[in-house]
């Protein structure tokens, strides 16, 4: 009996120590998980890193880019880490890394905006008057100085390769763009997000959100230039064909836009939903090109195949 | 970015408890806000109205002068002084900038000057001065006269009079940042406003704490943003030395005007129209939905004075 109870004092011993080595491996993977540190050089092009990176977290990130902070949080914003760095006479160049947490929303904010030339870093990339932007795997990257002489430009640049080459993981684009008609697309005009706040940026749909779009949907818009007129592609992708379904009875119910100054007559939209997906058009009369152009559109659309 | 070289920061906590406490044995300590001796908000006084051009419209002046700034941004104290004193001059109907100043500024008064310290394009210092030495020409005593950005909720809320003066530029979440969003820090919650475009930034203007309160509002126009890109939606491309200030007692009004004037420059830079990257329905909503001005141009007495050149504005 001794013999038990000394086994099992062991043995509960034993396991109480097999927990704590598993609790402490956890923590430390999860800290080494989410150190970005790593991925930030302490100098590029003569520019050194003048202190310690700050991180910054969902709530936190405020207090650094103000309302800004609101795209990334709409992308799933993880973590951000800041470096600066500097060279004597020189303005100070800013490097933010954005953990987006998946390779998809890294994407998603790197087409939020572009402009400027393709500088070749990362996944997909532009630089334009002291803006570097690229992702790659799960992280969108930011290195910025206002004011560029010659010499910033090539520390932007070279700080942007730095940190492409550190980020070992590549990522995957999301499989909705595949499903967009190549022909007549306007370079440079597709964007992947999730929110009705960030689709505002892109095309109108009305007051509220008529699509009822969230962080569970996924949305792609593009441009298409159509003889003289512009038209726009959206498909977005809901958690069931019934969110899909009422959600196309809600876009088609609202009012068409008024035409904007300069532009050539209201944005009307034509759609349809198969499944889980919605699948619309907007673009100026006449109805028939938007109807054409949707049935173009629905062609690689896998669940429209279905049907 | 512009460092202050003044101690005008916003208090930190510790800053605000220590000068509550003195504001409670002494007066009114400036560098802590407007703070009364019995530690309650002091009722706004009651001032004549400028003159209303007439019924159903309101004025703002628009004064530019081509020295306000020089090649590298870089303002000239002198001359928006001077502009200032055009401006409120004209906007009175007032013979001179003294009586002008008399007419909205009061001795008994505890003026808070709402400013704005976004580091890429800040309320200028020499304006902030200028602000300051006419509130002292009207004998409001430097104790009395006190600025904040950031912390305004906790150093301005019991001022009897606020000035309300920022530069306008492209904004990410509200399309434009002007008079109406500079209010936001008189919040704890921000980002309450954001949805919808910040469509109901205007409410802001009801809240207690400002309501009747603001006896000016200046929109600087001296170098504004018409386009933004990147994490702070600021590049120095799209500047320009537009020279100008904004001035009126509706900051509906100047806030449409002042949108009128990026939409034209937008225009001629881009060589197209070019929307906001948002839509800026909260300056027309601010007059329809919240009453706080008049944001139909057709409704808006312009007076331009000073600099002609490439004004940008239907004349």
């Amino acid at each position: 009996m001794k013999l038990h109870r000394k086994t099992e004092r062991h043995c509960t011993a034993l396991e109480t120590l097999i927990l704590i080595m598993a609790v402490a491996s956890s923590g430390c993977s999860r800290t080494k998980k989410d150190n970005m540190s790593h991925l930030a050089p302490a100098a590029a092009a003569g520019f050194k890193a003048t202190g310690k990176s700050r991180t910054f977290d969902r709530k936190s990130i405020f207090k650094q880019l103000n309302g800004g902070a609101e795209l990334y949080l709409d992308y799933g914003f993880k973590t951000l880490l800041l470096r600066e760095y500097k060279k004597p006479k020189n303005a100070k160049v800013t490097l933010y890394i954005f953990n987006m947490g998946r390779a998809v929303d890294a994407f998603g904010v790197f087409t939020h905006e572009q402009e400027g030339e393709d500088a070749r870093i990362g996944e997909d990339s532009d630089y334009a008057d002291g803006l570097l932007r690229f992702w790659k795997g799960k992280y969108f990257v930011s290195v910025f100085a206002p004011r560029p002489s010659a010499a910033v430009k090539r520390a932007i640049l070279e700080l942007g390769k730095a940190v492409a080459e550190r980020i070992k993981h590549r990522g995957k684009r999301p499989e909705l763009i595949s499903w967009l008609p190549r022909a007549s697309l306007k370079p440079r005009s597709v964007r992947y997000l999730h929110t009705h706040q960030t689709l505002r940026h892109h095309l109108s749909t009305g007051p509220g959100n008529p699509l009822g779009l969230g962080r569970r949907t996924d949305v792609v818009v593009a441009e298409y230039a159509s003889g003289s007129a512009r038209l726009a592609a959206l498909i977005v992708v809901y958690p069931d064909a019934a969110t899909a379904s009422k959600a196309l009875k809600q876009l088609m119910a609202i009012k068409p836009d008024k035409a904007p100054p300069g532009g050539r007559g209201a944005i009307r939209p034509q759609a349809r939903s198969c499944g889980r997906v919605l699948a619309a058009v907007f673009g100026p009369d006449p109805a028939q090109r938007r109807l054409s152009f949707l049935r173009l559109l629905t062609q690689k659309i896998p669940e429209c195949k279905n049907e | 970015m512009n460092k202050k070289k003044r101690s005008r920061r916003p208090a930190s906590r510790r800053d605000f408890l220590k000068a509550t406490a003195a504001a409670a044995a002494a007066s009114v300590v400036g560098t802590g806000g407007c703070r009364s001796k019995t530690g309650k908000s002091p009722k706004p006084k009651q001032i004549k109205p400028p003159p209303e051009p007439k019924t159903g419209e309101v004025t703002v002046v628009l004064v530019r002068d081509e020295n306000a700034t020089d090649e590298k941004e870089k303002t000239n104290a002198k001359v928006i002084a001077r502009m200032l004193e055009q401006a409120v001059t004209a906007l009175t109907g007032k013979p001179d900038a003294k009586e002008a100043w008399k007419s909205l500024l009061k001795p008994g008064d505890f003026l808070g000057i709402k400013t704005n310290e976004w580091g890429y394009l800040r309320t200028p210092p020499p304006l902030e001065r200028a602000i300051e030495a006419a509130a002292r020409s009207v004998r409001i005593p430097k104790n009395k006269i006190a600025i904040d950005d950031r912390g305004a909720r906790r150093t301005l809320p019991d001022c009897t009079a606020l000035i309300n003066a920022r530069p306008l530029r492209s904004h990410h979440w509200s399309g434009v940042g002007g008079l109406l969003k500079n209010y936001i820090m008189f919040v704890d919650n921000p980002s309450a406003y954001h949805p919808d475009s910040c469509a109901d930034l205007g409410a802001l203007w009801n809240l207690p704490v400002v309501k009747g309160k603001t006896r000016l509002n200046i929109l600087v126009m001296l170098t504004p943003l018409f386009h933004g890109r990147g994490p702070h939606h600021f590049s120095a491309k799209y500047l320009w030395r537009y020279n100008g200030l904004l001035v009126s007692t509706d900051p509906v009004a100047a806030d449409a005007v002042g949108r009128e004037i990026l939409r034209a420059k937008r225009l001629r830079h881009f060589g197209r129209h070019r929307p906001f990257s948002i839509r800026t329905h909260h300056v027309d909503l601010a007059d329809t939905r919240h009453h706080v001005g008049i944001a139909d141009l057709k409704r808006i007495q312009i007076v331009k004075l000073g600099w002609k050149k490439d004004l940008l504005l239907k004349t």
